[in-house]
């Protein structure tokens, strides 16, 4: 019994160290004042109020829900019929999927966007400094996260026997994956969807070098905010993580009911 | 022979793609994109760094080779991602072993929470330790107040190398815990059982069994890990803005800075900076072929 306390000892330190500056970040959030005791002296909500009621913030917050939704909606739209139509009928182009979300982790953030600066920033598309690039190199970003996702409710329904049952009985290539995959595989765009918009949102690197200050996204307010307001970045921080907090709790929410959803049927 | 064979699977992608008829034309939109924003700023980059003024040339390797500046930020970027890949590597590693503890639900809670921790990083995670060990962070100023403990005093400085490395580890562990936990979960009881039957001791059980179990996870985790540090730019930014001596905030630099613009040393700056990359995803795809083990 004796390596079991020790495996509980090491988990718990474990998870005191990765939940620490959490925690602490989010007490902070909500402290008058916090200096000297180990514990805030009063607890405030008035950070986030300020922070609420700033325009810039709201602003800021509009640029990353735009930019993150149209990118979302762009990938979305680009993967999931080219990625079935890869699975059900041409096996060989999944290799192209694998290719594709593979090269990111070669280039990073930083070598991509220089890349792209270059680019773009002459010749005859010059969209350097506008949101039209910041969704371009987005949907490079997420690219990853949205094929592993898709692919993965593409096997959960065992899409090609679905497609050929669905033929079979009469029902046309497009009525198909409109009426009888899409609907079906519903559930794992939505959590791609989610996992996307948590790398969206805290994603600094492709904002600070493509748009920068054309187009302040979250990011870049929050990294600007903490020269002026310490207190308030630390507000924000704060409410970010509870974003995340949010989402994972629905992404969870969603693979259980998938899974009750399978057991049912 | 490599280009025959390139042919060949040409022709059968041909194949596949009449036999479709207009099935292929959701593709298309895919590979602009694709080409636009990914593939072709790749190529874009390799060209921009042999394009200098005076023509093609070597001459920005050349000077990266040749200068100090441009090698040691290289050493301190291989040298901070191999570190905190390493210690990452190896916190996750125990603490995953020490998840095979717990029951079934309690195992599922907790590695939820570790994803959730893993998407803690960049500014925000900056921030979050400026205002624990900045140099007026709630940990300096307690330490000091009631364990008369002088951090910075005693070296510690957030927006140093100590600073970088530390954060770093933090958005390492729980990568590590989420890479080393399926390999981890390989390791049975029944086969500690085995080994204890036939003699073993725990620890002869773990050099002998276990660890050569573990070994090929613990390698293809680690070059994603490491990948992952080298690639960082904006947690070390948040921290050391003016300190740009990573490889990733140098070639940011000579891109965006207002000083010394030279988008023809950032680019091969940034082609030495994907070799490196590349040969880790290599061995990682290696590793992940010939085991079935971890991988990307």
């Amino acid at each position: 019994m004796k390596k079991g306390i020790l495996a509980k000892v090491t988990l718990a330190l474990i998870f005191a160290y990765l939940f620490f500056p959490i925690v602490a970040t989010i007490l902070f959030s909500v402290a008058t004042r916090w200096s000297t005791t180990i514990l805030p002296e009063g607890y405030t909500l008035s950070y986030y109020q300020q922070l609420f009621a700033s325009s810039e913030f709201m602003h800021a917050l509009l640029r990353t829900v735009y930019a993150s939704f149209a990118t979302i909606i762009l990938s979305i739209l680009l993967i999931v019929p080219s990625l079935y139509l890869a699975i059900v009928y041409y096996p060989r182009l999944e290799k192209l999927f694998e290719i594709l979300s593979i090269l990111p982790f070669a280039m990073p953030g930083v070598i991509l966007a220089i890349g792209m600066i270059q680019m773009y920033s002459r010749g005859p598309l010059r969209i350097a400094n506008t949101p039209w690039i910041l969704i371009g190199s987005y949907f490079v970003l997420i690219l990853p996260f949205m094929y592993q996702a898709i692919k993965n409710s593409f096997r959960t329904i065992n899409v090609k026997t679905l497609t050929e049952a669905a033929l079979m009985l009469g029902c046309g290539k497009l009525e198909t994956f409109i009426k009888v995959i899409f609907p079906n595989v519903l559930r794992g765009v939505i959590s791609a969807a989610l996992i996307s918009v948590s790398v969206l949102f805290g994603e600094f690197v492709l904002a600070n070098l493509l748009v920068g200050d054309n187009y302040e996204t979250i990011q870049i307010y929050l990294y600007k905010l903490q020269k002026v307001d310490g207190h308030l970045a630390n507000a924000l921080v704060a409410a970010y993580f509870l974003v995340i907090l949010f989402m994972s709790l629905l992404l969870i929410w969603l693979a259980f009911r998938t899974r009750k959803h399978k057991t049912i049927v | 022979m490599q280009t025959n064979l390139s042919t060949n699977k040409v022709t059968h992608w041909g194949k596949e793609l009449r036999r479709g008829g207009v099935l292929w034309i959701p593709f298309i939109p895919l590979l602009v994109f694709a080409l636009a924003f990914e593939i072709l700023p790749m190529g874009y980059i390799i060209y921009s760094s042999v394009h200098t003024s005076k023509g093609f040339g070597l001459e920005a390797y050349a000077q990266i080779i040749n200068s100090k500046y441009y090698l040691i930020s290289l050493r301190n970027s291989l040298l901070v991602s191999i570190a905190v890949g390493i210690i990452g590597l190896l916190i996750g590693t125990i603490g995953a072993l020490a998840l095979r503890s717990l029951s079934d639900a309690w195992r599922e809670k907790l590695l939820t929470l570790v994803n959730m921790t893993s998407n803690f990083s960049g500014v925000p995670l900056a921030f979050a330790y400026i205002v624990l060990l900045g140099v007026n962070g709630l940990v300096t100023v307690l330490a000091k107040e009631k364990l008369g403990l002088d951090l910075y005093g005693a070296g510690f400085n957030l927006f140093s190398w100590t600073g970088i490395v530390l954060v770093y580890i933090y958005f390492t562990v729980p990568l590590a815990f989420m890479l080393m936990y399926p390999a981890v979960y390989a390791i049975k009881q029944d086969i500690i059982e085995a080994a204890q039957i036939m003699g073993a001791s725990r620890a002869y059980f773990w050099r002998r069994v276990g660890l050569p179990i573990l070994l090929p996870a613990m390698l293809g985790s680690f070059t994603l890990l490491f990948a992952n540090a080298l690639g960082a730019y904006a947690t070390a930014y948040a921290l050391t803005s003016s300190n740009n001596s990573l490889v990733s905030i140098t070639i940011a630099n000579l891109v965006t800075g207002d000083i010394f613009p030279d988008p023809t040393l950032a680019s091969a700056l940034a082609v030495v900076m994907a070799c490196f990359l590349s040969l880790s995803i290599a061995i990682n795809a290696r590793l992940k072929k010939s085991s079935g083990g971890m991988g990307l």
